[in-house]
């Protein structure tokens, strides 16, 4: 079990601007931990620097808190699977797992045995015989990650490890990573462009934006409560209000509302709240003006979108406009151009620094 | 694949003929004497054969090793980073090609009669670096272009020192590549005339002097069955390193089938 720390973290190539960005974060032993960011913001740059492959211009890296960064990859025991899983063309799939223990001189019987034990972890005996080219895809990517385990790694990296696979294949995939992670307890950092595989996969995710983390958290805390407006956008979020909190209101151009206490930072602020969690009501013919319920204001639908799962409106108030996300049976109750009450449930409000 | 074999054997099939006629004249389709004379004439000790064919493998063989290691590691470089003026790099390594040699040789003798190395196969194996390194290096260039260094990287990571890295990954991925380069190499070295001529001063006589000596005093059928022994070396290469190439290329894959 091993806990990796990068420290002010630093890659720059050439004179190009760095790529990785004075870059902090604690990965858990034994943690799962996704490290999430758009294509190109330097994440796979990130795992070549933990596994040796890259040297950092400046930073620290510790495995326990001893600095590994003087030491070559093959002595640093952090092993990389990279994207499109590199198999050794000409070796068979059995030479292929038992590349690392050949490098390590682990004698010949017991690399054997330890070699198809790892391809029964993987869910492929009776296959090391075969060559790379004629196994599909999954079978690969699975070889790839039982030649990285078969070593026994403090740390395990793996790049994009459901991407290059079909929905179904990536389901196993991800189930495989589960149970094998559960069974070895490696620390093992996943590096991925798509939220939704940080999510369903990772029991920590760091959101790296340009370059540097922006939030390490549960896969939830960045659904119900994002750091940012940046990392709330990344996740989904499109309803940014800016205003004021005092006296336990937050105050815009478009009313005031109540926001939950301990959200709450005096001053300029910016409220944020999910399209799925804000609330469209038809109003009743002369209902109740004088009482209206808490964090409601008066919209117009502005345009819908029938998306079967779900119904998408953009709603006007005022000068501002806001996304929601309905039930899709109510796509037909809420037409373009329709008067309706838009609901900001205090409980499901955020507040992000402004 | 038989066209293919047609074509390549087809010229070699007159210089045969040549080889065992005694008298052969316009319009006869093949020779009114036959005679086995020439044969006779090339493999009798007085013609030298055995030292051409020594000082052609000997000098041959030196530049082979030689443009082998200069041009793996230029060609590597050359196909593995983009830079400004790549372009205008790899334009510049074909000159020597485009240059005559004799210019080449003309400049380069005096420096080595200065070095002492002329009149040596030393001298010619080095003035022989001139044809074929740029040859081989575009060639490797071509190879590691096609090869993803990553996969360096994943030996590393899996605990692979640099040196297993190369021996166990590297070379094994571009091994096959090389080993044509290096032919290639082989086979230009062993027909070069001008630069061989004037930097071995005449005490380098490999087979393609001596084939031009015979060709150049008439003596057709001597020529004939000389340039059959010449061709051979090539040919024997080519079959060999085609086993371990089949694939890679029609030509290769075709002798192997021979």
């Amino acid at each position: 079990m091993t806990t990796v720390t990068l420290a002010g973290l630093v890659k720059r190539f050439g004179a190009d601007a760095p790529v990785i960005d004075q870059l902090d974060i604690t990965i858990e032993s034994g943690s799962l931990t996704a490290l999430l960011g758009p294509s190109g913001c330097g994440k796979t740059t990130t795992l070549k620097l933990i596994a040796g492959l890259l040297t950092p211009t400046a930073g620290e890296i510790r495995f326990d808190n001893q600095s590994v960064i003087a030491l070559a990859p093959e002595d640093r025991e952090a092993v990389m699977v990279f994207q499109n899983h590199l198999l050794f063309p000409y070796l068979s799939v059995a030479d292929n797992v038992g590349f690392g223990l050949k490098m390590r001189r682990v004698p010949k019987t017991e690399l054997r045995s330890r070699v198809a034990d790892m391809l029964e972890l993987v869910q492929l005996p009776d296959i090391g015989r075969r060559t790379p080219a004629s196994l599909s895809g999954g079978q690969q990517q699975r070889v790839a990650l039982a030649r990285a385990l078969v070593i026994e790694p403090r740390v395990l990296l793996l790049d994009e490890p459901l991407s290059n696979l079909d929905a179904h294949l990536r389901d196993e995939m991800r189930e495989l990573i589960h149970s094998i992670h559960s069974a070895l307890g490696i620390t093992t950092v996943v590096v991925t462009h798509d939220q939704e595989e940080a999510v369903i996969l990772a029991d920590r995710v760091g959101l790296l934006l340009d370059g540097s983390i922006r939030q390490v958290d549960s896969p939830k805390a960045f659904f119900e409560r994002p750091a940012s407006a940046a990392v709330a956008r990344f996740f989904g979020g499109s309803n940014f209000l800016p205003g004021t909190w005092t006296d336990g209101l937050f105050h815009t151009d478009i009313g005031s509302f109540t926001v939950p206490s301990k959200t709450a930072t005096s001053g300029p602020a910016v409220l944020t709240i999910r399209p799925e969690d804000v609330g469209i009501e038809i109003p009743t013919a002369g209902g109740d003006v004088d009482t209206p319920l808490v964090n409601t204001v008066a919209g117009v639908v502005r345009s819908s979108l029938y998306g079967g799962r779900y119904a998408r409106f953009e709603v006007a108030v005022g000068s501002r406009s806001f996304d929601a996300i309905t039930e899709p049976r109510r796509f037909d109750a809420l037409a373009s151009g329709r008067p309706v009450t838009v609901r900001f449930p205090p409980e499901k409000v955020w507040l992000l620094p402004e | 694949m038989g066209l293919l074999l047609i074509a390549l054997a087809l010229p070699i099939l007159p210089l045969a003929v040549w080889s065992v006629s005694f008298r052969w004249f316009y319009p006869d389709v093949v020779p009114s004497v036959w005679s086995l004379e020439a044969w006779v004439a090339v493999l009798s000790p007085a013609n030298n054969l055995a030292a051409a064919t020594a000082d052609t493998v000997a000098v041959a063989s030196l530049v082979t090793v030689l443009a082998t290691l200069i041009g793996v590691p230029a060609g590597r470089a050359l196909g593995l980073n983009e830079f400004p003026g790549k372009r205008v790099v790899e334009l510049l390594i074909l000159a020597p090609i485009v240059v005559p040699g004799v210019a080449v040789a003309l400049g380069i003798h005096g420096l080595f009669i200065r070095y002492g190395i002329a009149n040596s196969r030393l001298g010619v194996a080095v003035v022989h670096l001139v044809p074929t390194v740029p040859y081989l290096t575009l060639l490797v260039s071509g190879v590691f272009a096609n090869f993803d260094t990553d996969y360096e990287l994943q030996a590393r990571s899996l605990g692979a020192s640099a040196l297993a890295t190369q021996r166990f990954v590297t070379l094994p991925a571009v091994g096959p590549g090389v080993a044509v380069g290096a032919l290639f190499t082989f086979l230009i070295s062993s027909s070069q005339y001008v630069l061989t001529l004037l930097i071995g001063g005449g005490e380098v006589v490999t087979l393609p002097l001596l084939l031009f000596s015979f060709a150049r005093s008439g003596e057709n059928a001597i020529a004939g069955a000389l340039s059959l022994v010449y061709i051979a070396p090539g040919v024997v290469a080519l079959w060999l390193s085609s086993r371990h190439l089949s694939g890679n290329s029609a030509a290769l894959g075709g002798l192997q089938k021979l």
